[in-house]
C-alpha cells in the first residue's frame, strides 16, 4: 500500500544543507502497524511529515519516492495532495492543539473537516462526527460536540484529534508521539483504542515514538532510526529479542524497566551527533564498541541491518 | 532523617477584583481550593532512596517542595534530622527542566560556584579548582566551565543541575523528575550517575518520577500517590511484584514493557479527576473495578498490610 524509497529531506543552513532524513526506504501493508523508533534528532518525525508533504520550506524532499496505492506523492501538486491528506492519509500529532483550533467548538471543527472532503449535508457530517467521537471512547459525544478544546483534558483532546483523523476512514494513519505527553493510564486507553481501530477498519498505522516498550506492545514491525537513516528494521520480536545493530542493543540496554534493579545500566556512551555534523560513514561509529576502520564507509542496509559488524 | 507528619498543603486561588464585584452583586463565584497534598506522612531514613510515584496532579512535586522547605505546609510538620526543615545547603532539589532552572546568563562556573562561595564552603581563590572537581564528579569536562547553559545538550544540562546541587555538600537530594526530559540512552547515563554519587557521597534521595521503570530501578522503597494522598507504600521489589492497591495494580498493568508483545491493552476506565473537585470517599472509587458503596462515603485510612507495607483500601479490611 505504501512504498517509500530512498527518501531524503534537507534543510538549508549557514553551513550547507542538513540531511534530516537520508535514504529512508520501507513498505507498509494494509492493517499493518509499523513502529518508527529513534531518539531526538534521529529524523523519525521529519520522515512522518515528509510522507504527507508537510515539510515546510525552506526544507524540502530532495530525492526519493513515496508511492501510496501506486500513486507518487513526492512532487505532487499541492491541490492534489490536499485531496489525499486528511482523507486517505491522516496525521495525529504529539500536541493535539496542532490539530485543534482553540476558538472553534469541536462541532464546527469536525463538521468543517468532513465537508472539506465530502459533499454531504450538515446533519450527516455531524452524525459522522458523533460516530467517530464514540469510536475513540468519548462519553456523551452529542454534549461534548458543543464544547471548546479548553474544556477537555489532555487525554480527551488527543482522543478528539484522533477522532478527526478517523472522519474519512483513512487507509493510513501517521501518529507522531501521540501519547508521550499523557499519563500512563490514559496512554493505555489510547493505545487500546488505536489497536481496535486498526483491527476494525484495516487502516495501516505508522507509530513514531522514542519508547521501545510502547512499540513492543503495539507494533508488528519496527524500524530504528539513527542520524537520519534506518539502521535496523524487522519484525518486532526479532528486533527486540535479538537486535543486530549495536545501537538497537544499546537502546534496549538503556531501558531501566528491563534491567535488574539497582545495577548500573549499560548506556550508550557519548551522545547523538547533531544532524548538522554527522560523521561520514556509519553515523554511530563514534559511540560504538565494534567500530573500526571499515566503518568510515557507509554500510548498506542488508538483511534488515545497516552495519559492517552486526551482532548475530 | 526526613520526617513528614500529617502534612497538608492547600492552594487557594483568591478572587480577582472583577470576581469580587461580581460576588458583591450576588453572582455565584467562589474561591477555589486545591488540596495538593492531603495529610501525608512519610519518613526517609539515612542512605535510603525513596521513590515517589504518581500521575500528573497527584501532588508529588508539591510534596517534594514541602520536603525541602520550599513550601510551608498548611498543616502538619516537616522535620529534617529532628529539627523543622529549613531551606539550606543540606537539602538540595534537582529539577526536571534544566532550561528553566539554570540561569541562561550565568556561566557554568558561576552557576555551580555561586552557592559554595556565598555559604563560605571555599575561599574565593580556591573556587575554580573546587568547581572543576565538582564538574568532574558529574562527568563534565572542567574546560567547559566558562560556557553558558544553552551551549550544552540536554544530558549535560541535567549534569550541571546535579553539579549545582552537589556543590554545597548536601546530605539529602529531592530529585523532581530529573530524567524525564532525556532520551533513553542519555537517561541511562544520568541514572547511573545518580546511583554512583549515592555510593560515593553517602547521599539520601527522595526521587520523584512518573516513570515506574525508573523508580523500580533506583528506589529501595516506593510511595504511590493519587490525588494528594498516599495510597500505597512498601519495598520496591514487593510493591512491584505484588501491588496491593487497585490503583497501583492498574498503573503496573498499563505500563508498557519490552517483553509484552502485541498485547491487548485493557485500560482502566476514566481519567484522573480534577484536584479542584476530587471524588468523595476514596478518591479512586469512580475508576476502581472493585469499588463498593462504602468507598464512596468513607476514605480508607492507610493501614499496615505487611511489615513495612501500607495500603489505603477498604478491600484489606474485608474479613
Amino acid at each position: 500500500m505504501l512504498e517509500v524509497r530512498d527518501l531524503c529531506v534537507q534543510f538549508p543552513s549557514r553551513d550547507g544543507p542538513i540531511c534530516a532524513v537520508n535514504g529512508v526506504s520501507f513498505d507498509l501493508g494494509k492493517s499493518e502497524i509499523l513502529g518508527l523508533v529513534g531518539e531526538s534528532g534521529s529524523g523519525k518525525s521529519v520522515t512522518g511529515y515528509a510522507l504527507i508533504g508537510l515539510i515546510d520550506p525552506p526544507g524540502r524532499i530532495v530525492s526519493g519516492s513515496v508511492r501510496f496505492h501506486g500513486e507518487e506523492l513526492v512532487g505532487m501538486p499541492e491541490e492534489a495532495m490536499r485531496r489525499i491528506r486528511g482523507r486517505r492519509i491522516a496525521m495525529v500529532f504529539q500536541d493535539p492543539m496542532m490539530t485543534l483550533n482553540p476558538v472553534l467548538s469541536i462541532e464546527t471543527q469536525m463538521v468543517e473537516a468532513v465537508l472539506a472532503h465530502q459533499q454531504t449535508t450538515f446533519e450527516k457530517a455531524k452524525a459522522r462526527a458523533i460516530e467517530c467521537l464514540q469510536r475513540v471512547g468519548i462519553a456523551a459525544p452529542e454534549r461534548r460536540l458543543a464544547q471548546y478544546p479548553h474544556q477537555f483534558s489532555g487525554g480527551m483532546r488527543q482522543r478528539v484529534a484522533i477522532a478527526i483523523a478517523l472522519l474519512h476512514k483513512p487507509d493510513l494513519i501517521i501518529a507522531d508521539e501521540p501519547t508521550t505527553a499523557l499519563d500512563v493510564t490514559v496512554q493505555g486507553q489510547i493505545l487500546h483504542e488505536m489497536q481496535n481501530l486498526v483491527r476494525d477498519t484495516g487502516a495501516a498505522l505508522i507509530w513514531i515514538t522514542h519508547d521501545l516498550a510502547v512499540i513492543a506492545g503495539l507494533a508488528d514491525r519496527v524500524a530504528v532510526m539513527y542520524g537520519g537513516r534506518i539502521v535496523e528494521e524487522g519484525a518486532v520480536d526479532a528486533v527486540l529479542d535479538s537486535p543486530r545493530h549495536p545501537y538497537t542493543r544499546g537502546l534496549l540496554d538503556s531501558v531501566p524497566a528491563a534491567a535488574e534493579p539497582g545495577r548500573p545500566l549499560r548506556p550508550i556512551r557519548g551522545m547523538a551527533p547533531s544532524a548538522a555534523r554527522l560523521p561520514a560513514g556509519c553515523a554511530f561509529r563514534a559511540r560504538c564498541d565494534r567500530a573500526d576502520d571499515v566503518c568510515v564507509a557507509l554500510p548498506e542496509l542488508a538483511g534488515g541491518v545497516r552495519c559492517h559488524h552486526p551482532l548475530c | 532523617m526526613l520526617a513528614l507528619r500529617d502534612v497538608s498543603k492547600r492552594f487557594v486561588r483568591r478572587l480577582d477584583a472583577v470576581e469580587k464585584v461580581a460576588r458583591a452583586i450576588g453572582a455565584d463565584v467562589q474561591e477555589h481550593t486545591v488540596h495538593a497534598v492531603d495529610r501525608v506522612s512519610l519518613e526517609v531514613a539515612q542512605g535510603e532512596v525513596v521513590g515517589l510515584v504518581g500521575e500528573s496532579g497527584c501532588g508529588k512535586s508539591t510534596l517534594g517542595r514541602l520536603a525541602c522547605g520550599l513550601h510551608e505546609p498548611t498543616e502538619g510538620a516537616v522535620h529534617f534530622k529532628g529539627k523543622p526543615v529549613k531551606v539550606g545547603p543540606s537539602i538540595q532539589m534537582i529539577f526536571q527542566d534544566p532550561f528553566a532552572s539554570l540561569n541562561p546568563r550565568m556561566r557554568v562556573e558561576e552557576i555551580v560556584g555561586e552557592a559554595p562561595r556565598v555559604h563560605g564552603f571555599v575561599a574565593r581563590k580556591e573556587l575554580s579548582d573546587y568547581v572543576s572537581g565538582i564538574l568532574r564528579s558529574v562527568g563534565l569536562d572542567p574546560s567547559l566551565a566558562r560556557r553558558y547553559p544553552h551551549q550544552f545538550s540536554g544530558g549535560q544540562r541535567a549534569r550541571i543541575g546535579i553539579a549545582r546541587a552537589l556543590a554545597v555538600k548536601p546530605e539529602f537530594l529531592v530529585c523532581d523528575e530529573p530524567v524525564a526530559a532525556l532520551d533513553v540512552s542519555i537517561q541511562a547515563q544520568v541514572l547511573n550517575l545518580f546511583m554512583a554519587l549515592r555510593e560515593s557521597l553517602k547521599l539520601t534521595y527522595l526521587f520523584i518520577s512518573h516513570d515506574l521503570g525508573v523508580v523500580r530501578h533506583i528506589a529501595g522503597r516506593v510511595v504511590v500517590m493519587y490525588l494528594g494522598r498516599v495510597v500505597e507504600s512498601g519495598p520496591a521489589e514487593e510493591l512491584f511484584s505484588r501491588p496491593n492497591h487497585p490503583y497501583t495494580q492498574a498503573l503496573l498493568a498499563e505500563l508498557p514493557r519490552l517483553e509484552r508483545r502485541r498485547r491487548s491493552f485493557v485500560p482502566i476506565q476514566g481519567e484522573i479527576p480534577s484536584p479542584l473537585a476530587p471524588p468523595s470517599g476514596c478518591h479512586f472509587h469512580p475508576r476502581c473495578p472493585h469499588a463498593m458503596p462504602r468507598c464512596r462515603d468513607e476514605a480508607p485510612p492507610l493501614r499496615e498490610i505487611a511489615p513495612g507495607r501500607t495500603s489505603a483500601c477498604h478491600l484489606n479490611t474485608i474479613p
